[in-house]
C-alpha cells in the first residue's frame, strides 16, 4: 500500500508543483499555511482537478498521467476523503451518508445500510443513525464523515483538516477516534493540517508546503530539530535565523551578528529554542555574547510557561516560567534584554 | 472565500448592525404607521382596486345557479379537458427538458451558455403572439423544420393538439429554467464534488444529490410552468388555431364565449381564477423568493 504522486496543476492563478510519497505503513501529514496548496493537492489526488503534468500512482494503479492521457475520474478512484467542511449530504440521514458510497457501488438500500451500521457503531453513533447532518453536533458530524470515508474501504484515506472545525473539548474526543482509525486503517493514510499538535502526534512523516511547493520533508523529530524555513520554525515553535556563517560568526540578513563557535561556514540556519533565551530587565552580565535589546511585543501564557515575543533586532521569542515572569514584572512594551548562550544555538547548513 | 461565507454567522451574534451604545429617544409612535401620507395612499388604493374590482365583477356577475350546467356543456367540457391534458403534457415536457437545460447552463462550460440562457428565457418577456408566429415559421407546415418533419413522419404540428402542447411548453419552460437555474446556482458545488469522490458518477450525483437538494425549486418551477401553460392564449391561437375539441383550450374558449354566451365565459374564467389562486397560495413563499 503506497502512494507516489508528482503533481503539477493549476487552480486559477495558483500553481502547484509537489512530489509526495507515502510508504507502506506510514501516516504522512501535509502541513502548510493557508494558501500553501494543501487543498489543491487533495483535490488533485481525489481526481477533482486535472494535472497539467506529473503522475499519481496508488499501489500499482496509475490514477493520473497526463502525458499518456490518463485521468481516472473521482468516482473510480478507491479513495475515502474527509473534507475540511465535511460536505455531508444534508438531505440524507447519518446512516445513509455513510451508506452513500456503497449505494453508488450498486448495493441495495437495505444492504448498504446494513454494512454502514458497523462503521457508525465504531464511531459510537448507532443511536444517531436516523439523524440528518443538521441535527448532529460538530463532533458527531465529523465522526459521520470519518465513517463515510472508511465505509468504502478505500486504498487511500485523505483527511483534510479533520479537527480544525471543532472546539477544543470535542477536538480531544475526535482526536482519539482519529488516532485509532489511523492506527488500524490498512491503506495509505494522508493527513492535511495546519495544526502542529495534529501533525506531530498523528504523522510519521511531515511534508511541509509553502506557496505551492514542498519546502521540507522528514519525520517530526527531524523537522523539529532542523526546521528549514521561518514557517516551519513557527510551526514547531522555535526561533530560526538565516545568515552567512564564517569563523563562528553568523551575519544575519539585517546585519546582526550571532556568535556560535560551532557553526559550519556557509549559508546557515541558526536555531534557538525559546527556553534557551534568557530575559533580563537590565544589561546582562557574564558570559553570554548574544544579547538583544528590545521591547515586549506580546505575552502568551500556556500552563506554567509564558512566551514573550520581543521586538528586537532580530525579533525573538523567549519562553520563561510564570514565576520568572512575575519576578521580572514584565508588561507589554517593557524594555528588556534577551541573551542566548552560544552553546544553545544550533547551527546547520541550509 | 467560500470557506469564509460558510463560517459567517447567519443571524444573531456578530450581526453587522450591533445596537448603538447611545440611541436617540424614539418617537412615541412612528408617523409611518399612524398616518401614511395621502400622496402614497391614493395611488396605492387605485392600484389595489385594479386587482380587486375585476375579481369582484366576476364574482357578482357569476351565474351561480347555472354554473354546473354551463361547465357541463360540450364546448366547455371539451375546453376544460383539452386544457388539462395539454397543460399537464406541457408541464411534463418542461420538467423533462427544462431541468436538463438549466443543468447544462449552470454546470457545464459549454460555449455560448450565456446566449443560450438569454434565448431560453426570452419567452418570459416576449409577447406570446410573436412567439406563436416564430413557432409557425419553425414548426408550421411550411416552416423551417415543420415541413421536413411533416415530410418524414407525416405528422403535422401546427393547428393540432400537439401544436397546443408545443406552444404551451414554449411559453412555460422558461419558468422552469429560471427557477432551476437559481436553485442549482445556490447548491454548494463542493457537496456534489464530495459525492463524486464516494463513487457517484455525474448522473448519480445529479439524481441522488443535486435533485433532492433543489426539490423545493423543482416543485415551484413545475407548478409555475403548469400555471403558465394553463393560461396560455397568444402563442396557442397563433400556432395551433382555435378549433373546438382539438386546439380550443380554456382561455380560447373564454374569448370565444364572450361573443356568444357571456355566462359561459364568466363560468370558465372563474375556474381559471380558482386554479390560479390555489397555485398562488400554495406557492407564496417560492413565488416571492424566486421571481
Amino acid at each position: 500500500m503506497s502512494l507516489r504522486a508528482h503533481i503539477a496543476t493549476n487552480a486559477g492563478e495558483f500553481h502547484l508543483e509537489a512530489t509526495i510519497t507515502v510508504a507502506p505503513g506510514e501516516v504522512v501529514a501535509v502541513v502548510g499555511p493557508n494558501g500553501a496548496g494543501k487543498t489543491t493537492m487533495l483535490r488533485a489526488l481525489a481526481g477533482l482537478l486535472p494535472l497539467s503534468a506529473g503522475r499519481i500512482t496508488l499501489n500499482d494503479t496509475v490514477l493520473n498521467d497526463p502525458d499518456h492521457g490518463i485521468h481516472v475520474p473521482p468516482e473510480q478512484r478507491c479513495i475515502g476523503t474527509v473534507f475540511q467542511n465535511l460536505h455531508l449530504l444534508p438531505h440524507l440521514s447519518a446512516v445513509d451518508n455513510v451508506a452513500f458510497g456503497l449505494r453508488c457501488r450498486g448495493l441495495s438500500r437495505r444492504e448498504s445500510r446494513k454494512r454502514a451500521m458497523p462503521w457508525l457503531a465504531m464511531m459510537r453513533l448507532e443511536d444517531k443513525a436516523d439523524a440528518k447532518p443538521a441535527e448532529l453536533s460538530g463532533g458527531q458530524a465529523q465522526r459521520v464523515a470519518l465513517a463515510r470515508a472508511l465505509a468504502v474501504t478505500p486504498d487511500l484515506l485523505l483527511l483534510d483538516e479533520p479537527l480544525s472545525a471543532l472546539d477544543i473539548a470535542t477536538r480531544a474526543e475526535v482526536h482519539r477516534d482519529l488516532h485509532r482509525v489511523l492506527a488500524t486503517f490498512p491503506g495509505v493514510r494522508l493527513l492535511i493540517t495546519h495544526d502542529p499538535a495534529e501533525a506531530l502526534t498523528l504523522a510519521d512523516q511531515l511534508v511541509i508546503m509553502e506557496h505551492g511547493r514542498v519546502i521540507q520533508t522528514g519525520t517530526p523529530t527531524e523537522v523539529t530539530l532542523r526546521p528549514r524555513s521561518p514557517y516551519v520554525a513557527k510551526f514547531v515553535g522555535v526561533n530560526l535565523f538565516h545568515g552567512q556563517a564564517a569563523d563562528g560568526h553568523i551575519i544575519l540578513g539585517d546585519g546582526t551578528i550571532l556568535h556560535d563557535p560551532a557553526a559550519p561556514d556557509g549559508d546557515v540556519f541558526a536555531l534557538v529554542h525559546p527556553r534557551a533565551v534568557s530575559v533580563h530587565t537590565t544589561t546582562p552580565q557574564g558570559s553570554p555574547r548574544n544579547v538583544w535589546h528590545g521591547r515586549v511585543d506580546s505575552l502568551d501564557i500556556t500552563g506554567a510557561a509564558a512566551r514573550i515575543a520581543v521586538a528586537s533586532k532580530p525579533p525573538i521569542v523567549a519562553e520563561i516560567t510564570i514565576a520568572a515572569l512575575t519576578e521580572l514584572r514584565l508588561t507589554l512594551g517593557a524594555e528588556v534584554w534577551v541573551s542566548v548562550k552560544a552553546s544553545e544555538i544550533s547551527t546547520y547548513l541550509q | 472565500m467560500s470557506q469564509l461565507t460558510t463560517e459567517l454567522p447567519h443571524d444573531g451574534a456578530g450581526s453587522p448592525n450591533p445596537a448603538p451604545l447611545w440611541t436617540a429617544p424614539a418617537p412615541r409612535s412612528s408617523p409611518w404607521t399612524r398616518r401614511p401620507p395621502v400622496i402614497l395612499v391614493i395611488p396605492a388604493t387605485i392600484g389595489a382596486a385594479l386587482f380587486v374590482l375585476p375579481l369582484l365583477g366576476l364574482l357578482v356577475k357569476a351565474p351561480w345557479e347555472q354554473i354546473g350546467t354551463l361547465l357541463a356543456a360540450p364546448e366547455a367540457r371539451d375546453a376544460l379537458w383539452l386544457s388539462l391534458v395539454c397543460s399537464l403534457s406541457a408541464t411534463i415536457l418542461c420538467v423533462l427538458l427544462g431541468v436538463p437545460l438549466a443543468w447544462v447552463q449552470q454546470r457545464t462550460t459549454l460555449p455560448g451558455r450565456s446566449v443560450l440562457r438569454a434565448i431560453t428565457t426570452l419567452p418570459v418577456v416576449l409577447p406570446p403572439v410573436a412567439g406563436g408566429v416564430a413557432l409557425l415559421y419553425a414548426f408550421g407546415g411550411r416552416g423551417l423544420f415543420g415541413w421536413l418533419f411533416n415530410r418524414d413522419t407525416g405528422i403535422q404540428l401546427a393547428f393540432t393538439t400537439t401544436g397546443v402542447i408545443i406552444a404551451e411548453t414554449f411559453v412555460a419552460m422558461p419558468f422552469m429554467v429560471l427557477s432551476m437555474s437559481g436553485a442549482l446556482q445556490s447548491v454548494d458545488h463542493r457537496i456534489e464534488e464530495a459525492a463524486r469522490t464516494f463513487g457517484a458518477s455525474r448522473w448519480t450525483v445529479f439524481w441522488r444529490v443535486t435533485l433532492p437538494l433543489v426539490r423545493p425549486s423543482l416543485i415551484a418551477g413545475t407548478v409555475l410552468s403548469w400555471a403558465r401553460a394553463l393560461g396560455e392564449f397568444g402563442a396557442t391561437i397563433t400556432f395551433a388555431g382555435n378549433f373546438p375539441g382539438r386546439t380550443q383550450t380554456m382561455p380560447l374558449a373564454v374569448y370565444v364565449a364572450l361573443e356568444s354566451n357571456s355566462d359561459a365565459a364568466v363560468a370558465l374564467s372563474l375556474v381559471l381564477v380558482a386554479v390560479s389562486l390555489t397555485i398562488l397560495i400554495s406557492l407564496r413563499r417560492q413565488w416571492f423568493g424566486q421571481l
